[in-house]
């Protein structure tokens, strides 16, 4: 498998891949991402992205690894999140680095990950991809890239942060869903380095996660979509519960 | 909020089967008051599956109506035509849960994004009652 890249044409399936993942539906953009790459799915390794504090994500990570470990593909130890510190992805980085480059694979997600940002310092991988799962769209992801960038106190971290900063608002490859609202919105810049995933497949990864899902549930989510399906998502974005009207 | 719209939806349907699905990431004392609400209005809490859109790809439906805060999942519906999304308006919004999600860009992103992509918005109860 050949990958266009902005430094050359290179084998993309020699190098290493460690990919972040917030949850199952996540993991459903980041194996279309990886199918669109030809890359095996096992040949990547998972670090899920648990730093929120305040919010319990047990069960998140449980289904995380589950999937994970049903699809064979290695995650680092939940146990160790969100310490900054993973001695376990440093070690793999370590051993990895030696005799191969890293791809570091990053989901354009709400949360802005620091401890992403911490360990892309330590690995300084060869190559950044960006999945998208659909919500954060390119549109707002330029819009978080141009604010975050413009911090005045950026310069905190140090050069060698910043230029991790710099990787990860302008990474060298995009994979996003083929819907015509993402290809209109993209910049032309970013299209010229794009893969777009088919929504056929993306569809297929979902089925996947989900089939995944229900067998380790011994099938008691297991239902019908009914007429109308009423949605949360406020605890995500931090707005507490006592501000959470319930009547 | 959830009591107010789901009195809007058996008001438009006493039959249709609901479901509220919480994120995953939710707090148990949410849970629990949800599931109270629920019962009162003969609805369904599905909180273990993450993936709500697997429900819909499961099923084969496109007559679907979703209906919450920004999300990805009503981007999905629309997305992947599973059938209609609908949410409440930032100034409902911030109506119930406060000014804190006022002073939230996040939220105000992500509800010019819902607009963008074609997700019905609605400034009051009745209008979503009207779009139901």
């Amino acid at each position: 498998m050949y990958c266009r890249l902005s430094n050359g044409l290179q084998h993309i399936d020699e190098f290493s891949h460690v990919a972040y993942c917030v949850g199952p539906f996540q993991l459903a953009f980041l194996l279309s991402s990886l199918q669109v790459s030809g890359i095996l799915a096992a040949s990547c390794m998972i670090l899920p992205f648990a730093a929120i504090s305040g919010v319990s994500n047990d069960d998140l990570l449980k289904n995380l690894r589950l999937v994970c470990e049903h699809l064979g593909i290695k995650t680092c130890d939940a146990s160790l999140l969100p310490s900054p510190t993973l001695k376990e992805v440093y070690s793999f980085y370590s051993d990895t680095k030696r005799s191969h480059h890293s791809v570091f694979w990053y989901c354009k997600g709400g949360l802005w990950p620091l401890s992403a940002l911490s360990h892309l310092r330590k690995a300084l991988p060869d190559i950044v991809f960006e999945y998208y799962d659909g919500f954060r769209s390119p549109i707002v992801a330029q819009e978080e890239g141009k604010k975050i960038l413009s911090l005045s106190n950026i310069h905190c971290f140090g050069d060698f942060c910043q230029s991790a900063v710099q990787r990860l608002m302008h990474p060298d490859w995009h994979f996003m869903p083929d819907d015509g609202l993402w290809v209109k919105y993209t910049p032309r810049e970013v299209q010229s380095r794009t893969d777009y995933i088919p929504l056929s497949v993306a569809q297929d990864k979902i089925r996947l996660v989900g089939q995944i899902l229900d067998e380790v549930h011994g099938g008691q989510d297991t239902m019908d979509a009914p007429g109308t399906v009423l949605l949360t998502r406020c605890s995500q974005n931090g707005v507490s519960l006592r501000h959470w009207q319930m009547s | 909020m959830y009591d107010d719209i789901l009195g809007v939806v058996r008001s438009v349907s006493r039959t249709t089967p609901i479901l509220v699905k919480s994120h995953p990431r939710t707090f148990p004392e949410k849970m629990r008051g949800l599931g109270d609400i629920c019962a009162k209005y003969n609805a369904e809490l599905y909180s273990r599956q993450q993936l709500v859109e697997y429900m819909f790809e499961k099923s084969g439906r496109h007559d679907v109506a979703v209906i919450g805060p920004p999300s990805t999942a009503l981007l999905s519906t629309i997305q992947f035509g599973y059938g209609r999304a609908f949410c409440p308006s930032q100034q409902l919004m911030i109506s119930y849960v406060g000014h804190e999600y006022a002073n939230d860009p996040w939220m105000t992103r992500d509800h010019e994004l819902m607009e963008i992509v074609g997700v019905n918005m609605f400034d009051s109860l009745q209008e979503l009652r009207d779009l139901l």
